[in-house]
Formats: C-alpha cells, sequence, structure tokens
C-alpha cells in the first residue's frame, strides 16, 4: 500500500520517505520527484555502469530509467521498495540496450540466459594465456547472468533481495550467478580447464 | 573433475560452483564440501571461486560522465521549475520506507521552505530534457551555478598586516597555487582550464546563498566534513553560505565558512555526495585581503 503524500506541509523533501516523495510527486509536488532522483542516481548509476561497461551508455540508461519512473509513477505498488522499484526500471533500461547492441541474445529477466555469441565455447575450453581485466569478463557474460553477478557479487545485494527485485526464484539467482562464476573464474584466470590426457 | 562426493556425480566445476553459490540442498552441500575437502583440485577450483568473487567485490566504481548529474536531474524536474533539487544525495543509510522522522530542533533546522501550489499531475508534456537521453541541449538554464571570471585575482589596496598575520598577497597566491593545485576550473562557453581564478569573488558571491543540496541538512553537512577530513574546521560550523559548482571532475559543493576576520573567508570544496558515509574533500583555500 502506497503512503499518502505528505500530512504535515512544514516537513521538507529530505525528510520524507521514498515512498512518501513518490507519493507526493503523483499529488503533483513539482520537487519530489527530483528529491528521489538525487537519492537514488549514484546508486542507479554504480548498477548501470557495471552492467553496460560504457560510461555513456550507462549514464543514458540511468536517464531513462529516471524519466520512465517519473512517467510511471502511478504503476507502482508498493509491493517492493522505491529502491527496488527503481532498480527494475533501470535493469529494462540496460537490457533493452544490449538487445539492441547485440540482437541474437535473449535478454529475458526471467528466462534462461543465452549463449553469448561473441565467446566461443572453445576460448573458454582453451589454457588462457591472456588475462581479461574484470570489465572485460563482466562483458563477456550473456546479460541474465551479467546482471546476477553484478548484483549479488559488485553491489552486495543479497540473493533474497536479486530475487525480489528480478521477481524469480532464489535458486534461479544461485544458478546464474554459479554459472557467471565459472565463467568469470577462467576469464580472470583464475580457474585452468583440464588439459586434455 | 573426477573425484565423486561418495556415491554421486563426479565433482565437476558446475557442482562446485553451485556449492559454492549455495545453491545445493542441505545435504548434498555437506557431502560435496567433504569430498571437495579431500580432493585438490576441487579445492583449488572453490579457491578459484572464491577469488573471482573477491575480485568483483572490489571492482572500482568509475565516476559518471561530468554533465550527467544534472542532466539526470534536469529530466525529472518540469520546465520552469527553480534549480533546488537536492543534488548528488546518496544517503549512508537511506530512509527508504521508514516513516518520516519528525523535523530537527528549530535552532539547527533549515529554513523553511515557502512551497508554491502543487503543480497539476506530470500527465503533460514531458520535462525539458526528458525527450531523450543526451539531447543536444545547450547548456541547461542558467541558475546558482557558479561561474566566475577567468583571470587574475583582483589586487586590493595593501593593508598593514598583524603581527604573526600572513600578508594578504601570500594568502591569494596559496588560494590560487591551491586551486591550479587540485585541477579546479570554471564552466565557460565550454569545458576549459584557465590559469587564475578570482577564488575570493566566487566565495563572496556565494555567502548567503543557500544552494547547497543535501548539504543543506546540518546533520549531513557535519558528517561529510567529518569524513572528508578538514582541517582546522569544526564539523558542525555552520557556513556563510555556498552552492552547487561544476569543476573539471565533474560536480561539486562549494562551502564558504568565517574566519574571524573581516573579509577572509575558508573556500571549502567537496563532493556532492559527501556525507557521512564519506566525503572527497576536493579543496580548500583561505580567501580574502
Amino acid at each position: 500500500m502506497c503512503p499518502p503524500a505528505r500530512s504535515d506541509p512544514q516537513l521538507s523533501d529530505s525528510q520524507l520517505s521514498d515512498s512518501q516523495l513518490l507519493a507526493a510527486h503523483r499529488a503533483g509536488d513539482p520537487r519530489a520527484f527530483g528529491e528521489l532522483a538525487a537519492r537514488h542516481h549514484g546508486r542507479l548509476w554504480a548498477v548501470a555502469v557495471r552492467i553496460l561497461h560504457h560510461p555513456e551508455d550507462a549514464a543514458d540508461a540511468v536517464q531513462e530509467a529516471l524519466v520512465a519512473a517519473y512517467r510511471g509513477a502511478h504503476t507502482y505498488r508498493g509491493d517492493a521498495t522505491v529502491r527496488t522499484w527503481l532498480t527494475r526500471i533501470l535493469l529494462n533500461c540496460c537490457l533493452d540496450r544490449l538487445r539492441r547492441a547485440r540482437g541474437r541474445v535473449e535478454l529475458r529477466l526471467d528466462g534462461a540466459p543465452a549463449a553469448h555469441p561473441g565467446l566461443r565455447a572453445g576460448d573458454l575450453a582453451t589454457e588462457l594465456v591472456t588475462r581479461l581485466s574484470v570489465r572485460e569478463a563482466l562483458e563477456a557474460l550473456p546479460p541474465a547472468q551479467r546482471v546476477a553477478v553484478v548484483l549479488v557479487d559488485v553491489q552486495g545485494w543479497s540473493v533474497a533481495e536479486v530475487a525480489e527485485l528480478l521477481e524469480i526464484p532464489a535458486g534461479t539467482v544461485k544458478s546464474r550467478c554459479a554459472r557467471a562464476r565459472v565463467r568469470l573464474a577462467a576469464l580472470l584466470g583464475h580457474l585452468r580447464t583440464e588439459e586434455p590426457g | 573433475m573426477t573425484a565423486r562426493d561418495g556415491a554421486g556425480p563426479p565433482l565437476d566445476v558446475e557442482l562446485l560452483a553451485r556449492l559454492d553459490a549455495g545453491a545445493l540442498d542441505p545435504a548434498r552441500a555437506a557431502r560435496v564440501r567433504a569430498a571437495a575437502a579431500a580432493d585438490p583440485r576441487a579445492s583449488a577450483v572453490l579457491a578459484a571461486l572464491a577469488a573471482t568473487r573477491a575480485e568483483l567485490a572490489e571492482l572500482p566504481l568509475p565516476p559518471p560522465p561530468p554533465e550527467a548529474l544534472r542532466r539526470w536531474l534536469d529530466a525529472v524536474r518540469p520546465p520552469g521549475e527553480e534549480d533546488v533539487s537536492r543534488a548528488g544525495r546518496e544517503t549512508a543509510a537511506e530512509p527508504a520506507d521508514a516513516p518520516a522522522t519528525a523535523p530537527p530542533p528549530a535552532a539547527a533546522a533549515p529554513p523553511p521552505r515557502t512551497d508554491p501550489p502543487p503543480a497539476p499531475r506530470p500527465t503533460g508534456p514531458i520535462p525539458a530534457a526528458a525527450a531523450g537521453p543526451r539531447t543536444h541541449r545547450e547548456r541547461p538554464p542558467t541558475g546558482p551555478r557558479l561561474r566566475v571570471r577567468r583571470g587574475r585575482p583582483r589586487s586590493r589596496p595593501s593593508r598593514r598586516p598583524r603581527p604573526g598575520a600572513v600578508p594578504g598577497r601570500v594568502l591569494a597566491a596559496a588560494a590560487l597555487l591551491v586551486v591550479l593545485a587540485t585541477g579546479l576550473f570554471w564552466p565557460g562557453p565550454g569545458p576549459q582550464r584557465v590559469d587564475g581564478v578570482d577564488l575570493a569573488a566566487a566565495a563572496r558571491s556565494a555567502v548567503g546563498s543557500s544552494d547547497l543540496g543535501p548539504l543543506g541538512d546540518p546533520l549531513r553537512r557535519a558528517g561529510c566534513l567529518r569524513a572528508a577530513g578538514v582541517l582546522g574546521l569544526q564539523p558542525d560550523a555552520v557556513p556563510l553560505g555556498g552552492r552547487r559548482v561544476e569543476l573539471a571532475r565533474g560536480p561539486a559543493v562549494l562551502l564558504v565558512f568565517a574566519t574571524g576576520e573581516l573579509g577572509v573567508f575558508d573556500v571549502v570544496l567537496v563532493d556532492p555526495d559527501c556525507g557521512p558515509g564519506g566525503g572527497t574533500l576536493l579543496g580548500t583555500a583561505r580567501v580574502g585581503h
């Protein structure tokens, strides 16, 4: 249930909770959403830049997400925190961008991760001589795995939080993280596959 | 990887990764863990996964492009609305959906805002920059953004220095060196580096201004100054004023404090996200005559 807009007009925006700010925005307060954006833009940026890799793309995604949230504030149902709601919108913006950039990759958050078109299976099976940077390695992951491991291992969200955010079972989050970590471990040089006997 | 977890399948990398991720049921996890402990190769795989997680956790966060913050906030501000949005708030302990707290004591509270009548619900045209990302807008409407003239500091008639006081010219020069050392510049028609900055004028123009964004909150500001390690300044000192500015590295907040000497100010520049949880001191200077 969404809380009512501020009941005490003496309260400044900075003293309102996220839900109250969103309610104030829906009620027509012209400054409320700006306050909300100011609170969350850093967190949204952190997620976007680690998923999209390129700063300009990430900045665009954050802007798209904020605008989408601004427009779609009436869709907030109150069944998740505002932070989760905003992050969910951001992730959809990020995945839309990835889909436009790599047409063959399936980007459903609740679907099985698709094979990365740019990384052949043989690349992982051979002994690596070049260690990728973490950023490059993340970029090599399928989007669903990338989202999961960025949120859990980079951003420090709990599995339960990520499951709620992505609206998938916790087991699916764990599985995606597990697969992502195996790929990353190989790409980062921590894990070497067995040489054929 | 061919070791087995008792009667189960071999300890392949995928299975070990699932163990590492907590994706196995407790009973199986215990068997696999025990088998892995007895298998050097399995242990090495688990160590590799742990190292990977550790490396991910240490991934540094790049800063956003310099114009991004303003672009984001402009995108959600109705056209014609004053630039009163609070920039750069990244609360260490966000209120999230907690109930609103009671207002702080009157003595420490920021001046009450006179809210205009609520605007109509935004169902009409979208705010100015919301038409799309990176719209090729001109510079945003001028608001309380600091723009400082290029050039050398103004010369002032020298005054007899007090015993032990540093001559004004030395202070101004020191301020200039601090500015140059920290790579500050003030935006003109486009990003540009300037050789001299009238920091004293910048400080004087900020006196009385309260465009501090989230640092208008006294508690946050005190936490910021404490976390940023501003020497010689009490964290709870009340600034004479301040304003948000644009530096080469991105947005910042300029704070002006009294020194007890007429016309001499302490200027502090911090990042807009500065707060009790941390902050970056971008520069300090004492300016004036």
